[in-house]
């Protein structure tokens, strides 16, 4: 970072007012605006304008390139917000009537905790250097400024490195999506508040001075003229890496109904172990020697219907595990170029070439004004039997679920059923909520998983599920004890930005 | 570790002198750190009854919970107490700071009242309703010059109220060119107290303890008396009672039947049965107080005086808030069961700029009354200063000191 404003609050508290006096949360960069003219207007560099001060030439080039130039980004600490109702009342030294007769003093209720504490520092940040006129003028101001909010906040301000934690988004749109919304001086602002105080500054008359038996407290107007809004957002974290890299897509076609999409997965994934022939690694076949830790996914085998992107029709996709070696992944690029008919009991069926797509660019953007949740494709198995002790959903499996796909973003203690828990505790912890899961009852429910412990009671269920942060809006992933054999496949399903929202909170 | 002397104030309020002065300092319970204290009470704005005042804070880069021992307002009147119990014990040198006195006439006494005290300083409703040598305060070219005073020149407040520039002030009801003075010195006494986790491992609010209150009498835990009685008792104990208290006792009283007797509870006789709902004290694993001395608030001020001048005029300043502070922090009493040591010596550091910093040996009060003076001096010579003592005499307006009542009265 090129340039930065730091301000270290010497009491470990920001305490402010903004509007009405409702708390602010930070000092907006036309609060550090403000702090500086002040300085500038009244402290040791202001020279003399009649029988006041005003900011010298430097001082002023300075303010106006601020206006010119808002901060690119700023550095916004830890915080603590308070506010109890704890009240202190106190003398405000004004005589009011208010009623009473004779007169007497004014007692005044303000909360005796406010503000925010913080641990590190505000900073207001810029990418390119400032002139050096106006670096250096902003480099003695800053230690000529006492407080930023009010006087039970003192600061030492300096020009010193600072890290944005949000950055100026200039094109933003400050009704739609969020981030801070600050006030931000901009071109005449130091002129409208100069000459306002100028304005305050004239004594009254005599007369006008005289003790009234009824005095209130006349704060000066508020000074609106150059202020604007700017939207400072925090940067997008990058997407955490996609369990599967990327997809193998055959166009296939018919499709393949969805009762029938383990069965059909089988046979492909049998043709597939078989084109590769001896050697065929691990992560497709899913024998691991015995010690071997197995990943969290290997290749999974999954269908889609006629609105599959990228071929416009029906397909057979191929997602290949992040965690496969090169070498892996070369022999089975290999031996899929020759995969052309699987034979299954309902028949053969054909598919075309492949093309390979990366799987976070598979699905298309959410549609304007949604966001992107996920439903399952056909159906989800638990991967688990319910742990003991304690409820247990199926919400709380299909969390489990997610989390053992990024099962490499979670770090959590325990073993069994406490680790089967914690996991799922995580992933809600990341965003993960389930808006239903709906069981699927009658029929054989064999149908929707290949292999099984004969003690295990199998659920498949519907759901639909929002991912949290855990990955983009357009990346394939399948879920749950089927995923590698055409189950728990996780397509989109948009839903309107107000239903979501209510959903997640 | 150096001394801060009068030097080091100059440069302090000279063009690119120090942004500030802290003064840390860690306390704990005179009784041992296994002691509690008692917090300052606050009113509850949800309830009737008292509470601590708690609030998040961060201790290193833990995040804690925190109770206000000592807030911020009460620091700055335990300083301005300080400064005013020794102009009132005569000292020497305090006595010669420049004050204004406001007097009042009530039963045949006068009561006087110093800008060092009253809650808004020089501009408090009690000067401004007053008058000066029979003419409305806020008519007189003295008090206009006070009022008038701004950052280009503070000269009148500097002879009139300095502790007005160091403790601020805010002439609120002025219809312009109000007077808005920041204090300089800020500082609190906060002890940080342990709390629980949620599962998300946010903080919990603590709860405050309570602890159990009774009063035995003696002679009967319920004295009943005829109204004849206690009409009787509450007339001759009006001096000690408020006149609230002892207008309800009369009307309590009058409705008493022939023959019939009430408590009399509200005199102070009969016993009051244990009950459990009196704050109890607080246990703090760290109390911490804090002070900060702004230079760059006073280098926000000048005196007519030139560039050498109006530093000896900050320095002065500078020297006489941290003679208050000095005061104020060798009383370590702030309360009933609040009673507190200093757990090491403060930690005094003088920012230098630039991320440089000064540690300085604390200042006794003998030290800060030999840097005061020095400063007094210096200002004297360079800056024509004039300090010698009460500066503006102002009479009290009758018609307020007639309907003055006690403070618990009109506390809501």
């Amino acid at each position: 970072m090129s340039f930065a404003i730091v301000a270290e609050p010497l009491l470990g508290t920001y305490r402010g007012h903004v509007g009405s006096g409702q708390l602010d949360p930070l000092p907006a960069p036309a609060r550090l605006h403000a702090a500086l003219l002040c300085a500038a207007a009244q402290g040791v560099r202001a020279v003399a304008d009649g029988d006041g001060l005003q900011p010298c030439d430097a001082d002023r080039e300075a303010l106006r390139w601020l206006e010119a130039n808002p901060p690119d980004g700023i550095t916004v600490p830890e915080t603590l917000r308070n506010g109890d109702d704890a009240t202190a009342y106190r003398k405000e030294g004004l005589i009011v009537k208010e009623g009473r007769n004779p007169l007497a003093d004014k007692l005044i209720g303000k909360p005796a905790v406010s503000g925010v504490a913080l641990t590190g520092r505000f900073a207001w940040t810029w990418e390119q250097e400032p002139p050096p006129p106006v670096a250096t003028a902003l480099s003695e101001l800053c230690p000529e400024v006492p407080y930023l909010g009010t006087s039970e906040s003192p600061v030492r301000l300096a020009v010193a490195e600072a890290e944005p934690t949000h950055r100026l988004d200039p094109d933003a749109d400050l009704f739609v999506g969020e981030g801070l919304d600050l006030s931000v001086a901009s071109s005449g602002r130091a002129a409208a508040l100069e000459a306002a105080h100028r304005e305050q500054s004239v004594a009254p008359p005599v007369k006008a001075d005289a003790h009234r038996s009824s005095e209130k407290t006349t704060p000066p107007p508020v000074v609106t003229t150059g202020l604007q809004l700017g939207r400072y957002t925090r940067p997008e974290p990058p997407p955490p890496p996609t369990p599967w890299t990327s997809v193998l897509l055959f166009p296939m076609e018919r499709p393949v109904p969805p009762e029938l999409r383990v069965r059909y997965a089988v046979a492909v994934h049998r043709a597939l172990v078989s084109l590769v022939g001896d050697g065929a690694p691990a992560v497709l076949t899913g024998a691991y020697g015995e010690g071997a830790t197995p990943p969290s996914n290997r290749c999974a085998i999954q269908f889609l219907g006629p609105e599959a992107p990228h071929v416009g029709g029906n397909a057979l996709a191929l997602l290949l595990p992040r965690e496969a070696s090169d070498i892996d992944l070369t022999l089975i690029r290999m031996a899929v170029q020759r995969l052309r008919q699987v034979k299954v009991g309902a028949g053969p069926f054909k598919v075309a070439p492949p093309v390979e797509i990366p799987a976070d660019q598979f699905w298309p953007e959410p549609a304007e004004g949604t966001q992107r949740w996920w439903q399952t494709e056909p159906v989800a198995v638990p991967d688990s039997r319910p742990p003991r002790g304690g409820k247990w959903s199926l919400a709380d499996a299909a969390a489990l679920s997610v989390a053992l796909v990024w099962r490499d973003e979670f770090t959590v203690s325990g073993r069994g059923d406490a680790r089967y828990r914690a996991l799922a505790a995580a992933a809600a912890g990341r965003g993960v909520r389930v808006e239903s899961a709906v069981r699927v009852m009658g029929g054989d429910l064999g149908r929707y998983v290949h292999k099984v412990n004969p003690d295990t009671v199998i659920q498949p269920y519907r759901g639909v599920l929002h991912l949290g942060d855990l990955t983009g809006a357009r990346t394939i992933a399948a879920i749950g004890q089927s995923r590698h054999l055409g189950g728990g496949l996780l397509v989109p399903r948009d839903l309107p930005v107000e239903i979501a929202r209510r959903l997640t909170q | 570790m150096r001394s801060l002397d009068l030097a080091t104030l100059l440069a302090a309020g000279s063009p690119g002198g120090s942004s500030c002065l802290t003064s840390t300092t860690a306390l704990e319970p005179a009784g041992g750190r296994h002691s509690s204290v008692a917090p300052a009470k606050f009113a509850d704005r949800a309830k009737k009854g008292g509470v601590y005042a708690y609030e998040q804070r961060y201790l290193g880069d833990e995040s804690r919970y925190a109770v206000v021992i000592d807030s911020k307002q009460s620091q700055l009147n335990r300083a301005e107490v300080a400064l005013a119990q020794a102009v009132e014990d005569g000292h020497p040198l305090l006595s010669r700071v420049p004050h204004v006195r406001v007097s009042y006439e009530r039963d045949g006494a006068a009561e006087h009242y110093y800008d060092l005290t009253l809650p808004h300083r020089v501009y408090d409703g009690h000067i401004r309703a007053g008058s000066i040598d029979g003419q409305p305060a806020t008519q007189t070219p003295a008090y206009r010059a006070v009022r008038d005073a701004s950052p280009a020149n503070a000269r009148a407040l500097l002879e009139t109220s300095p502790v007005t520039l160091i403790f601020g002030g805010w002439d609120s009801s002025r219809r312009s060119r109000q007077g808005r003075w920041r204090s300089a010195l800020v500082g609190e006494i906060v002890g940080f107290v342990s709390a629980s986790r949620d599962h998300s491992g946010a903080l919990q609010k603590p709860e405050a303890g309570l602890r159990g209150g009774a009063r035995v009498d003696p002679v009967g835990m319920q004295i009943n008396l005829n109204k004849k009685v206690m009409t009787e008792v509450a007339n001759q104990q009006q001096a000690e009672l408020s006149p609230t208290t002892h207008g309800e006792i009369l009307k309590a009283a009058n409705g008493i039947k022939a023959g019939e007797a009430k408590s009399a509870s509200a005199l102070g006789l009969g016993g009051i049965p244990p009950s459990l709902d009196q704050l109890a004290g607080v246990a703090c694993d760290a109390i911490l107080r804090t002070h900060v001395l702004s230079f760059a608030t006073l280098r926000q001020m000048r005196f007519g005086a030139g560039v050498e001048g109006d530093a000896a005029c900050r320095a002065l300043l500078a020297a006489l808030a941290l003679n208050a502070l000095a005061r104020a922090d060798a009383e370590l009493f702030l309360r009933a069961n609040c009673d507190l040591v200093e757990a090491e010596a403060p930690k005094v550091r003088l920012d230098q700029r630039g991320g440089a910093f000064a540690d300085l040996e604390p200042l006794s009060i003998d030290a800060a009354d030999l840097l005061l003076s020095e400063a007094l001096a210096h200002a004297e010579k360079v800056a024509d200063v004039t300090w010698s003592g009460l500066a503006m005499r102002v009479t009290g307006n009758p018609d307020i000191v007639s309907g003055a009542v006690e403070a618990d009265e009109a506390a809501p």
